[in-house]
Parts: C-alpha cells; structure tokens; sequence
C-alpha cells in the first residue's frame, strides 16, 4: 500500500493513452439537437464521432455539422441532458430529454453507490448551485443553510477561515464533534496545519460535483469508527468517456466591507466625559487633542480574485479532467491577505471490456497566509484621544503629555515615540535593559497601539497540501456478479509559520521576537472490498460487501522562537554591547513533537430488495484503534435499516403522488477522537521543558549544546526531570446510538418533494478529559474518560418545490428546518445535585468559566449569577444579583444553569427565479433561540466606570464603546457598583446585601442571539450568442443583512462566547463562468 | 477447481496482510519528549520540584494539577493562599473564581481553590509513592533520596491533615480505593514516619535545596503543636522536645546582616536569600529553589514579590510584574502600631521598622509620591487606610517584606527589575525557617506553665530583630508574635485555629471582610466547619468519601 511506483506506473500509461488517433476518409454529416421539453434548440451541446476525438459544437440554433467516417455513430450530449449515442444521417435531428435527477439517481455511500430510491438511510445529497453560490473560498460554505440538520458556522470574517460543521449536534464532550470528510472516497485527518483552517480548504470549490451528507447511524455506520457525527463525501467532477475537451474559465473580483462595527466613543467624548467626571488637571493631562477612530484605522474594503480553468474531455477509454485555480483574497482588517494556487487532475480510464477500471485523483493545494496582528479588541480599548503616530506635543490642556514612568520618571512622551516605537505613539514606562540607548519600555499593563501592531507584528504562513488516490474496479471476468475494489490512498500536508516582531513593538519590545512553527503529517490509507451482486429473480435483488481497511495517521511537528539583542544595543554605561544581533539565549522556546494512530477495519453490507417496495440493508463494522489499550481497542458498530416505498405498495396507480417511502433505521457509531494525544493507555513520563528545572538531582545534570553543565545564577547545576502522565487503560469507545424514522414523498410530477425525518441519538461512555478520577489513584485528577452520556434528538423536515415552470420562468424555492434538543444525561464523576464541570473559559476575569456540563442540561450551557433590574434609594437603576438558593450570602452556589448556547431551530431558505436568459437567486439562514455570552461587552463595561477610565496603571484613558458607556448609565448595570439581593431568613424576604465583584458572571451577559442572516444575492445572465462560448456573468452580494436581536456585533458565534472576532464582512463581487 | 484455487491463494495473501496490518495497532510512543522507563534520579528531582514550579515547562505550559489556572495551581501559592487570604493578616482584592469565597470565609466544597489546593497535595503525594513504589536502595544517595521522597510525601499529608483533616490515604498509585482516614488515623501514621525519617534522613544536607533531618524534626514539632486540634489531645511536650532539638541543631537564627544594607530579618526574603536561609547552617530548614530564568513560575515568589505590589508601590521589587494583589489589613497593622496615632509617611522599607523599633515590621503606608498624577489627586495619597470595610488595592498599607531585590544590592535608583531575570525573582521561599522552633518552644513552654522558657525563646527572636521593647508572654500575645514574625509566609489560618480564633463559638475576633452575618453586637460567630477545608465536591463523587462535618 505505500508503493508509490504503482501510481507512477498508472499515471504514465494513462498520459499514453491519451494521445489521439488516426483520422480516415470523411463524410460530412449535419443536424440539429433540439431539447425535448420544450423543442428549443439545444446550444453548445457536444457531439462526437464515437471511436475517435472528432467532434463539434451546436451552434445557437442548435445545428452542428461534422465530417465523419462513413456509417460512424455520434455520441450527442450536453450537462444536465440524458447522452445519446445515435447513427450519423445527414440532416438528423437528435432530441436530448433532461436528466434532471442525473445526481439524485445514484447516492453516494459508503464504499460504494445506492439508486437513491433504494436507500434507507438519511442520506441528503446536494449539487453545488453554480448559479448562486457566492465567494466561496472554503468548500464548507456551499452546505451553510443548504441541508436540514447541518449547521455550518464560520468561525470568523477571515478570508479562507474555517468554519465548524455540526450534523444533528454535538454526540461529544470533549471528544470531537466534527464529522468525517471523505472526498474522493479517501477518509481525511481533520486536524488542521499552520496556515490550513481545515480539510475541506484543499478542495478547490470550483471541482466539487456533490456533497453527500450521511447523516444517521444506518448510513454512517459503515464508516464506523469515525462517523459518530456524520459523514460529508465529496466527490469532484471527472471527465465524461469519448468526448471532446471541453474548456471552462470562472473568475470573479470581490469587494469586501464592513457594514457593521462596533461604535465606540470619539475623542471628543472622552474628552467630555472625564470634564463631566470632574477629573483633576493631573488626570487629564493624559489625554490627547485628536479624534482618532482607531477602527478605521485597521480596517478597509478587502479586494480578491478569484480564478478557475478546467478541461475536460475523455478519450473512449480514458475520460480526464484537469483544474487550476488561483484565489487571492484580503480581509478587512489591514495586512491580512491569502493567496492560494489548486490543482487537480482525475483520470478515469477503463480496461479489458470495461471490466477493469480505475479511478486516479490528484489534487495539490499550495497557499501563503499572511495573518493581521489581533488588533480587533485594542482597537476598541486604545483611547481615542490619542493620535497614531507622533503626538506633536499637542494635548489636552495644552501642555505636552507626561509618560507615566513606573518608578517616578516623567518623559514628554514625543520624545519616546519616536525613538523606541517606530515613530507610533505608545505609551511607555521606564525600562531596564540595561542599555543606555533604550531606557524606555512599553507600558505593558495599557493597550498597544493597534495600528502600530499591523506594521510591527508579521505573522506568515506557507502550507502545501496533497492528496492523491487510486481506485482500482475489477469485474471479474466470467463471474461479473463479484466485483472487486481497492483504493490506495495518501494526504499529505505541510505548514509552517512565522513570526517576525520588531523590536520597537508592543509586544516584544528591545528583543523582539522571531520564530516559527510547523507542522508535516501524512495519512496512508487502504481499503479493498469485494461486492457480490445476485438478483435471484425479478423481484429478488441482493447484494453483499465485504471489506477491510488500514489507516495510518502521522503528524510531526517542530517550533522555535527568540527575541534578540538589537543590532544597536549598547551597555548601560553607552558602549557597544558585544551581543548585539545575537540572539538573548533564556528567552529561546524550542519544542520538537512526533506522533501517530492506526485505525484496522473490517466490514461488511448486505441490501436487499424485495418486489421493488422493500428494503433491507444491514451493516457491521469492527473497528481496531490503536488509541486504545489491546484489551478495549475493538469496537463493533452494527446498523440495520428499513425502507418501505409505501407509494409502490398502497397508491401505485394515484398519479399525483410520486414518491412515498418510509425509512427506519437504527445503528451505532464510534468515537476514538480522544482530543487527548494518541497514547492514553501508556504509562510514560514527560521530560521537562526549559524554564522548568530544579537544582536537585542525582545524575541527570542539564547540559547545554556544547555538553556542558547548565547552571544558573550562582552557579548551582541544574537538572531536568521526568513526569509521569495520566494513564487509563480502561479508555474505549464512545458509542452513540442512533434511531432515525423518515418519510420521503414526491408530489405532482415531482415538483414538490421533500423528506421528515425524526431521530434520537444517545451518547454513551462519552469521553471526556474534565471529570475527576480519586485522588491518589493517578498522576492527574483529571484522566479523559469515559464519563456519562447525553442524547441529541430532533427533528429535520426539507422541501423542494418547483413553483413555476413554464418555457422562461422558473421559480424553485428549497426550505430546510431543523429542532434539535442536546440534553446530558449522566455524568460519572459527580452524583451531588449540584455537580457540574465547568467549562467555556472567557478572558474577562481571571480564569473565569461561563459555561457548565450538568445533568438535565444543554451541553455548555450557560452557568451564571442571576442579575435583577432594581432601583437604588435614590431612585437610580441598579442591578442586584440574586442570593438563589436563599442561604443568606451570595457565593458560587448562587450560579443557575441558563441557556444554551445552541439553537434549538435553525432554518434555511433558497430561492431562485429564472427568467429567460436571468437568473436571480437568494439565500437565507435563520438561527433561532441561541444564546451568546457578550464578551465584549463585558470586557469593556469595567472600564466605563469614573474609577476606571482612568487608571495610572494604564498611564491615561481608554477607549470605551458605545454600547458599554449606555449599559453603565443608561441601563444601570454598573461595574463598579452592582448590588446583591440577600435572603434574610428571619425577615422571610429579600433584602439589599453588600456589593457584588463577579458582575461579569451575571445572565445580563447572556443575550439573546437569535438571527436571520441573508447569506447571498445573486442576479446572474446566461449568454449564448456565439456557438463557440456559452458562459454567464453575474453579480453577487454576500451576507448583505443580518437581522438580530443581538447587540453585539455579529450573532453567530460558534460555542455562544463572543470576544473580539475578526468581523464577517459584506462581500459584493462580479463573475463571469465561460464554457468553450 | 482451478478457480477455487486461485481464490483461496487470494484469500491467503489477504489473510497475511491483514494480519500484519493488524499488528499495526500495537503502538510505542514516538514522540522525543517521552519516555518509557522509570529514571529514578528524573523522578526525585520531579518530587522536589512539585514544591517549586507549576509544571515541566516554565512558567507555565504544562501543568500539574487541572481545573485551576496553572499560575494558581503552584504549592507554594496554594497553601500560601488558603491560609492567609481568609485571615487577618491579609486582604486581596482579586475576584478570581473562588478567590471571594476564601477571602470572606464562605466556601464550600465546589470551591475551585480548594479542588486546586487539594488536588496539588494528591499530585505531589502520587509522584512521591511513585518513586517511593520503584525506587531503589542501592546507594547511599539513593537511600537517602528514599528519605527525602518520604519527608516530602509526609509534607503533603502534614498539610492534608491540618487543612483538609479527614482525607484518603494512599501509599500506591493505582485505581483501588483509598481508605478515608480520620484525622486521628492520619496524625497518627504521621508521627510514626516522622520519626522513622529523623532517624532516616541524614545529619546534613546531600546537597542545597534538599533536606536533612532538622526538617523532620520541625514538621514533628508542628503536628505536636498542633495535636490538640487535630485529634483532642494535647501534645505540648513532645512539641517542645522536638522544637528544641531544632533550635539546638546547626540551623541557627540568621543574626547578622550578610550586606550591611538590609536587616537580617528582611535578607531572608531577597533575591539571593539562599545565601543566608540555605547552606548546613542556614536557617531555612526546608528552602524551596526559584530562579528567573530556570526555574520560573508564577505561583512561587514571584506570586509573593508580584502580588503585594503594583506600579504605585515600587519599593525594591526587582521584577517587571505588579499584580495589585494582597495588602496588609488593620488588624495586622494594629499588631505593631495604634493606628489612631499613625505616623503620616512611611516611605519605604526602613521608615517602618526603624519607627517601630523592630526589623520585622516591613510595610509602607504610602503610594508612589514620585508620580506626577499624585501631585493634584489627593485620593492617591493614602496616608491611612479607613477601618471598616475593606475594598480595593490601595485601601490598605503595603507589605514589602518579599522582594527580589539581591541582598547584596546597594539600594540605586531605578532598580525595577531582578538582576537576573526582568520579570521572575530569584527569591528562593524559606518554607520551613528554624525560627518556627523558637515560637513552638515558646508556645509549648507557656502552655506546659513554663512562661519563662517562653520568654527566653521568643527574646531571641525579637533581639534578631533589633526590638527592645519589653513584653509579657499571655496567650494573645502569642498569637500575635506568631503573626508578626511568620505574617505573609503562609501559616496564619492554622494558627489561628489552634487558638480557638477562627471559625466556632471561642472565635469572637474578628477582622475586615470576615465572613459572618453582622449583628448589633458586631459579628455572630463562623460556623465551626470552617476550621476546616472541606473535600472537594469531585473527590467526594469520585473517591466515595465522606464530606468534613458541617458542609
């Protein structure tokens, strides 16, 4: 299986094959194609001479002429339209009749196909809507919104940035919870590289022929160990046998804005607010004479490209296809940029009377990042007031602002910036690096300025990716019912980022800071079945699956950084420091990791069909990992599933009914996404890592490079150590077990149809690293185990209508809608009423949880203080947090288990008006009833307070948002001053307690984030005029609105815990897709 | 029957394949950063270790103990922390989880400092019978690591069992259940090893930063002191015995003044402190290693130097970080002075002692005058903190007794930070410091009726800090010289509830920011179950223990 020479082998002869034939003695043959439906002519369908590469193209009456091989049969088609292979006659008028139902006919599953109408599981395939599909950067995207119970959330604004892909929720707790992505029938490792947000980035969009979502336990489980949380199979486009090359070009240029930000306070009002605070001249010294609005300052209209160029054709044995793409994408925020380069190449070549066929796929991905500084939060804490560069002495009160020295030094601080911050304002404290020429430092405990963060902060990324697998089909001859199958498969990946910061930075101020990081890991990959097929009589069909598979995941991967002495250092008495460029060795942080897992396989399938109303499949997969210790490492996932086509049974003769099928299935998958590195099971030791040494020790002495002793100040030698980890050997499976019920139906020639499905699934050992094991019993109190279970369940309904569908109108309209309920159900390591694991760490605070595990909840739901709108003596606003279990003192226990970050209902609308030659198609997502802790918000309300928005620590003011400032004095919901509602036993009532700090905690945070988010419009016109080129052009608006309750900036938050994302900007762009 | 040949050699070539295939599955880490096999040398220094840093990258990184912030979980700022935030010796103004709880004595047993605490005992006691379970007695240095492995595991249950009292007991590491000891079960188990290691551990130390047997005696000593609360039987003599045995070992007092700047009481807590508490002679009994560049972590004594400042509170920090963290409370100050006749500017760390006559008294009643803003601000003068209740950082006078400042520094302007590393002090922590005998002694004596032997004792403690003033020994003067000499070094809580004045119905002192339900008459009394820590929720599920009475 790691023979790469047979791919070699396979690529050369299919370049041999390729190569054209002969051409003879000639007759000229014309005539027209004509489409069936509505006996318009058909425009730019192929037509080819069966046998050779001769061929042409309809002109736009639908003419073709074509000089042939006397008695030649020509092979006629065009997308979309059922190919006909017909007789060359001059003057003959072939009619193609549309195959609309081409992709839904066959499902993709599994290790092999299904006829959609013989499956049984809930399985949704989708075509990617060529019409309406958007800037697409990232594959993921072409499913937001399409297929009910798939919720695909992109984790930020960022071009090329992930998105996380959830199938009927999370069966998880600190397991993963992503689905298996299969592409090419290669089962792809999901852990990201530097520079690669995810997998599903290396599939060029443009290539993609369909996604198939497998979504419950009777399709998924013959994936078995991997598909806890479904299965995504995405299969490209190949090349179609015997016809000619076929040129496609899509580009596009985009424009990226941000229509929605964070309003925050000008200069101006800082200026009023602290004269209406009364604050004294020595406060406001600090403050500037600008009007800066630091997010115009990192932000600005992103501009990308984006091209596509295939080929396809197919000689008679040999169809191919081959892409290239190129997409260069800028974000909003300055200096973010990505540029990507994707190529694939399928070869499909068949042999030996079609017997022997193989399946070559190669796709290489290379892309360079380059990542803006996290600028987005300083750019809402950095003082408006402040100017970005210089600061010309020019302040407040008219006198040049002081630096507050953090040991009594005052410095006009123009001084400062141009000379140790690269001419940007920053406010400094007094530093010792022991060099005459630099005894200012940053302020560390104040924001960095923000713009300055842009230029001074470089981080890169360069990532290659490829993937490449053969399949190999054998018939075998005089016995066609056995076919056999093998696919050799490898992914390999490769990323590596940098670091560069100056030394007049912020963050790493004098040193600076080099380094980099990377990442190499390959997946290798076999899988064989052999496929018996037997219809036993016309009414009897069977066949049975048998196969193995072996994976093998490796990952490597290496860091390094350092600041350095800068190259002007100098001593403290002003003469040049001998280290200067050199590297400041103790601030070096070097680490080297290895590590790998193997998966072994065996499985099986066995469908029947009886009377073409009834279906049967059953599965059964074991599944070896070698996460798990020998003696729990096989799991065993079996699944049955029944369909019943009741239409064929009860209304074979009602006209108006289509298609009525009732699915029920039922099967269990597994989980060995530990999260928790691939060796739980061992009993190893971890050596120490720098920093972290001790003086005492008996032949361990540190040594350096050169093999001397490391020693430390005093000279006392130093050793290194060794721990040991956590070991559970008892560590296995999580199994989720699912039960789904559907309905398939089909109404009026098909033009309505649509599926409900209800399904239940249960989680059990789940697999957690937060529960406690007995003290004493391990070298941790927290050992992933398997820990209790929880049951998604829920209910997903979808309908496609063709509402109009006359000769050039039509309007097909596609709605999705999904409940889903995530409840925990048992948790092992706690059985007090109260129990919970903390989760969900948010930075305002100090190491502070917003979320909890509990039984009889949500997942992660929120765990806060309850906060009452009251009024104070005075008759002001104030909030109270509420002493909830009535003990008379508000502690910890006066947390309550609120929403969940989940939403219950999530939809999606699609809408697509053709009308002649235009098309205008639209989008929609809607989230309902989600939750999401305001981060933002939070953070900044502590420093609206009179007391906070000066603070010396900061040396000056801060910026404050809008939102914030309103929440302090209009809503009363104050810092600094939020009261409590204590219990009084004796009084049997509520009474006013002492202030409360943890106001942070509070549900006041938890907001209400349900949203309807219009993810595109496009209007787009198909042309034809020319014979020779058919293409469209089209504009597109992306995410043009979003309408929310949510006062935070952007609703859709994976996981419910805004903090300062890299906004979701809207995208408009113009494309053209041209076929010639 | 050629063709059932051909598959059945199919077939078995598949069946080989699979076979080996299968194989695959049998794994050994790969990874460079891990090993296999027991080093029992790596092992010792890891026991050692666990007392100093957070985890095996530093500062932070890799953590021992999950569920707390890695820079809390550190032993030193945990029991440091859980004894003196909810006492009178100190108040913090942070709100990290669980930190308003401790400091205003209303936890319970979801409290994440408490798991924190708790579940760093466990971790160093597992890493100990580790070693203890595989180490060999095949040299003398491995004999005496043995010893060494037990004080520290000994160490552990000490604290378990003054803190946590009713706890499991294990010697093992591996899944059966622990029994749960009662407190007497674990004091008595306790004294049998504690003697076995003084006789065990050796006269002098292997090498820095290890034991001898002085610190055996020592935590015999404390547990003697402390019998009383622990299992209702008073242990008086036995801890005199063993205390005295200490002050006439060859950890003597530190006396004399190494650089001549500082006083011999304020050297012991600076940068190069092992100079004078370490060595054969030193005081430090048990002396735990910081280095700012190889030993970094943030919960050593860059927690106890970083925590008691911020950028208003300069004195002598030597190092870049200031967390605005503990301050002194009323009641301590009380302790050293009437604060109705404070005197307005104390500066630095020598206007105090010298004012009050004694080296001991290493606080500062002023912010930083030298900042432009305090020339117009008169609220950041804080000449005097108001009694009642307490609120934030500078609501209170500094305690400038860490520092990690080098003894041998002259005292220069701008020395902001460490000479070695800018943002780690190098202050070794003098956990266990011979001085600790003279005030068991004392204690003991007073108790057993012998107040003079009290005096005598605690006299030369005082002449070490240049104090002449003239005292009486009582029960409430004891309390009180324990807070003054061992204040903000991480044993308050335990003290005080050896003196019936914590939490219970003999408690009627109390402090700023003491829990409790204020009454007309001031405070109603703690519930008594705050005496004691209780186990943590987790390991009461996860262990199948019983709960401390009262939570």
């Amino acid at each position: 299986m790691k023979n790469l020479s047979t791919i070699a082998k396979t690529v050369i002869l299919s370049v041999c094959l390729f190569v054209g034939h002969a051409v003879m003695a000639q007759v000229s043959v014309s005539g027209t194609v004509i489409d069936g439906a509505n006996d318009e002519p058909v425009i730019g369908a192929s037509v080819l001479e069966i046998g050779t590469t001769n061929g042409s193209i309809t002109d736009f009456d639908g003419n073709f002429t074509l000089s042939v091989q006397p008695g030649a049969t020509l092979q006629i088609s065009y997308m979309g339209y059922k190919t006909q292979e017909v007789k060359a006659v001059n003057g003959m008028r072939v009619v193609l009749h549309e195959d609309a139902e081409m992709l839904d006919e066959v499902l993709v599953v599994g290790y092999g196909v299904v006829k959609k109408n013989d499956a049984t599981g809930s399985v949704t395939a989708i075509k990617p809507d060529d019409m309406n599909k958007g800037l697409v950067t990232n594959a993921q995207d072409m499913m937001q919104g399409k297929i009910a119970g798939v919720n695909v959330t992109s984790n930020s604004g960022k071009p090329g940035e992930g998105a996380t892909i959830r199938i009927r929720g999370g069966s998880s707790l600190s397991a993963s919870n992503e689905p298996l992505i299969v592409i090419d029938g290669l089962a792809m490792d999901n852990n990201g590289i530097q520079g690669v947000s995810n997998i599903m980035a290396m599939v060029n969009p443009s290539d993609i022929e369909s996604f198939t979502v497998l979504k419950d336990a009777s399709a998924t489980a013959i994936y078995g160990s991997r598909a806890s949380n479904g299965v995504i199979i995405i299969t490209t486009k190949k090349g179609a046998a015997g016809s000619k090359p076929k040129f496609s070009y899509e580009g596009n240029v985009s424009m990226s804005n941000l229509v929605k930000r964070i309003e925050t306070l000008s200069g101006n009002d800082i200026r009023n607010y602290a004269a209406a605070l009364n604050h004294p001249k020595s406060k406001t010294k600090f403050l500037g004479l600008y009007n800066t609005d630091w997010q115009d300052q990192i932000y600005r209209a992103g501009i990308g490209t984006d091209h596509n160029f295939n080929i396809t054709g197919g000689t008679k044995n040999m169809p191919y296809r081959f892409s290239l793409g190129y997409t260069d994408a800028s974000g909003v925020v300055k200096t973010d940029n990505m540029q990507r380069v994707t190529a694939s190449m399928n070869l499909s070549p068949s042999f030996l009377d079609k017997h022997l066929t193989f399946n070559l796929n190669a796709k290489g991905m290379y892309i360079y990042n380059r990542y803006a500084a996290g600028v987005v939060g300083a750019a809402l804490s950095m003082d408006p007031t402040l100017p970005v560069r210089g600061g010309n002495g020019k302040y407040y009160n008219g006198e040049p602002a002081e630096i507050s020295g953090a040991y009594g030094t005052k410095m006009v601080d123009t001084d400062i910036v141009n000379q140790w911050f690269g001419g940007y304002y920053q406010r400094a404290s007094r530093g010792n690096y022991q060099d005459k020429a630099w005894p200012y430092t940053a302020n560390r405990n104040t924001t960095g300025n923000p713009v300055a963060a842009l230029e001074q902060e470089k981080y890169t990324a360069n990532s290659g990716c490829f993937v490449g697998n053969l399949e190999v089909d054998y018939k075998i001859h005089g016995f066609e019912d056995l076919r056999l199958h093998a696919n050799f498969g490898a992914d390999y990946s490769y990323g590596k980022s940098k670091t560069d910061i100056s030394p007049y930075s912020f963050s790493n101020h004098y040193y600076g800071w080099q380094g980099w990081e990377q990442t190499t890991k390959y997946n290798l990959q076999f899988n064989a079945y052999a496929q018996y097929y037997k219809d036993f009589t016309d009414t009897q069909h069977f066949d049975a699956m048998v196969g193995y598979e072996w994976q093998h995941f490796y990952r490597e991967g290496s860091r390094d950084g350092w600041g350095s002495y800068p190259i002007d250092a100098q001593d403290s008495e002003g003469n040049p420091n001998s280290l200067a460029g050199q590297m400041k060795a103790d601030t070096r942080s070097t680490y080297e990791w290895v590590t790998e897992n193997y998966l072994v396989s065996f499985f099986g399938r066995v469908n029947w069909t009886g009377w073409d109303q009834l279906m049967l499949t059953a599965t059964l997969r074991g599944d070896g990992s070698s996460r798990f210790h020998k003696n729990n490492r096989w799991g065993l996932f079996p699944s049955v599933a029944l369909g019943w086509k009741i239409k064929e049974t009860f209304f074979k003769d009602v006209n108006w009914l289509n298609d009525w099928k009732l699915r029920l299935g039922y099967g269990i998958t597994g989980q060995q996404e530990i999260g928790q590195g691939d060796y739980p099971y061992f009993a190893t030791y971890y050596i120490t890592q720098p920093h972290a040494y001790y003086p005492v020790g008996g032949e361990n002495v540190l040594l350096d490079d050169n093999g001397k002793p490391v020693v430390d100040g005093d000279g006392l030698p130093l050793y290194y150590n060794y721990r040991p980890d956590a070991v559970n050997t008892e560590l296995t499976w999580e199994k989720t077990t699912t039960y789904n019920a559907g309905f398939d139906f089909g109404f009026l020639n098909n033009r309505i149809t649509g599926a409900i499905d209800y399904y239940y699934r249960l989680t059990t050992d789940l697999i957690n690293n937060e529960c406690n094991v007995p003290a004493g019993a391990n070298f941790r109190n927290k050992v992933v185990s398997n820990i209790g279970s929880l049951y998604n369940q829920g209910v997903e309904f979808s309908i496609n209508a063709v509402l109009i569908d006359r000769k050039n109108f039509k309007w097909d309209l596609g709605y999705n809608v999904t409940w889903n309920e995530n409840r925990i159900t048992k948790l092992n390591s706690g059985s007090d009423e109260n129990y919970y694991v903390p989760t969900g760490g948010i930075s305002v605070g100090t190491g502070g949880t917003i979320q909890a595990h509990k039984v009889g909840y949500s997942a992660s739901s929120f765990y806060v203080y309850k906060a009452e709108k009251g009024v104070d003596e005075s008759g002001n606003v104030r909030y109270n947090v509420v002493d909830i279990n009535k003990d008379g003192q508000i502690n910890g226990d006066d947390r309550y288990m609120s929403k969940s970050p989940m939403a219950p209902v999530t939809m999606g609308l699609q809408t697509k008006f053709q009308f002649y030659n235009f098309d205008l198609g639209i989008t929609f997502r809607a989230s309902l009833g989600n939750y999401v802790y305001n981060g933002v918000l939070a953070g900044t309300l502590y420093d609206v307070a009179p007391d906070n928005v000066y603070t010396q620590l900061h040396g000056g003011y801060t910026g404050l948002t809008r939102e914030a400032y309103n929440t302090y004095w209009r809503e009363g919901m104050k810092s600094d001053n939020m009261g409590s509602r204590i219990w009084d036993s004796e009084l049997n009532a509520y009474k006013d307690g002492a202030s409360f700090s943890d106001w942070f905690l509070t549900d006041y945070f938890v907001q209400k984030a349900s949203f309807l988010r219009c993810d595109n419009i496009t209007l787009g016109y198909s042309f034809n005029k020319n014979p020779k080129i058919t293409g469209r052009v089209y504009v597109t608006v992306q995410n043009p609105f979003v309408i929310t309750p949510y006062k935070g900036l952007d609703p859709e938050i994976f996981g419910g815990i805004d903090g300062n994302i890299y906004p979701r900007s809207m995208t408009s762009l113009v494309g053209v897709s041209l076929q010639f | 029957m050629k063709r059932y040949i051909k598959y059945s050699v199919f077939a078995a070539v598949l069946a080989f394949g699979l076979t080996a295939c299968v194989q695959n599955l049998d794994v050994e880490p790969k990874d460079t950063n891990k090993v296999l096999d027991f080093n029992q040398d790596a092992i010792f220094t890891k026991c050692y270790a666990t007392l100093a840093l957070t985890g095996q990258q530093g500062p932070a990184g890799s953590g021992d103990v999950d569920g707390i912030d890695e820079g809390t979980s550190a032993f030193v700022r945990m029991v440091w922390e859980l004894q003196e935030f909810p006492t009178d010796e100190c108040w913090v103004p942070w709100n990290d989880p669980g930190l308003p709880e401790i400091r205003t004595i209303q936890w319970n047993s979801l409290n994440q400092l408490v798991q924190g605490l708790y579940y760093r005992f466990y971790f160093n006691i597992s890493l100990c019978n580790h070693f203890l379970e595989n180490a060999k007695a095949d040299t003398e240095d491995h004999i005496a690591q043995i010893a060494e492995v037990r004080f520290l595991r000994a160490l552990n249950y000490a604290y378990l069992l003054d803190m946590f009292g009713n706890v499991p007991f294990t010697e093992k590491v591996n899944a059966d259940k622990k029994p749960q000891y009662s407190r007497t079960q674990l004091f008595e188990w306790l004294e049998n090893e504690l003697k076995e290691l003084d006789a065990a551990l050796p006269e002098s130390r292997k090498s820095d930063f290890r034991v001898d047997r002085y610190a055996a005696k020592m935590l015999l000593a404390r547990i003697y002191l402390n019998a009383e609360v622990y299992t209702g039987t008073a242990r008086w003599t036995d801890a005199a015995t063993y205390a005295k045995q200490v002050m006439d070992g060859p950890h003597k007092l530190h006396t004399q003044s190494r650089g001549g700047v500082y006083s011999p009481y304020q050297e012991l807590f600076m940068g190069d402190n092992y100079r004078v508490a370490g060595g054969n002679d030193g005081e430090g009994l048990l002396i735990i290693y910081q280095d700012g560049i190889q030993a970094q972590c943030w919960g050593g004594s860059t927690f106890l130097v970083a925590a008691c400042r911020d950028k208003n509170v300069y004195v002598n920090p030597a190092t870049s970080e200031g967390w605005a963290g503990y301050r002194s409370s009323p009641q301590f100050i009380e302790k050293w002075v009437d604060l109705a006749s404070t005197p307005s500017i104390l500066k630095n760390e020598f206007d105090m002692p010298a004012l009050l006559g004694d080296d001991r008294a290493i606080l500062c009643s002023v912010l930083n005058t030298d900042l432009p803003v305090v020339e117009a601000d008169s609220t950041a003068a804080q000449p005097l903190l108001p009694r009642g209740e307490m609120g934030g950082f500078y609501d209170s006078w500094s305690v400038l007794k860490w520092t990690g400042r080098y003894i041998e520094n002259p005292l220069g302007e701008d020395i902001t930070i460490s000479p070695h590393g800018p943002q780690f002090p190098d202050t070794d922590v003098p956990f266990m410091r011979s001085a600790e005998a003279y005030l068991t002694y004392a204690e003991a004596q007073f108790r057993l009726g012998d107040a003079g032997s009290a005096k005598e004792a605690i006299q030369a403690l005082r002449d070490r800090a240049h104090n002449t003033q003239a005292f009486e020994v009582s029960e409430q003067f004891l309390l009180d010289e324990w807070s003054r000499e061992f204040y903000c070094e991480g044993r308050r809580r335990m003290d005080l509830v050896r003196f019936g004045q914590f939490a219970g119905p003999t408690a009627n002192y109390h402090w700023e920011g003491r829990g409790g339900k204020k009454t007309s008459e001031g405070f109603s009394a703690l519930d008594a179950k705050f005496n004691l820590y209780p186990i943590p929720e987790t390991d009461i599920t996860a262990g199948d223990l019983k709960q401390n009475e009262g939570y």
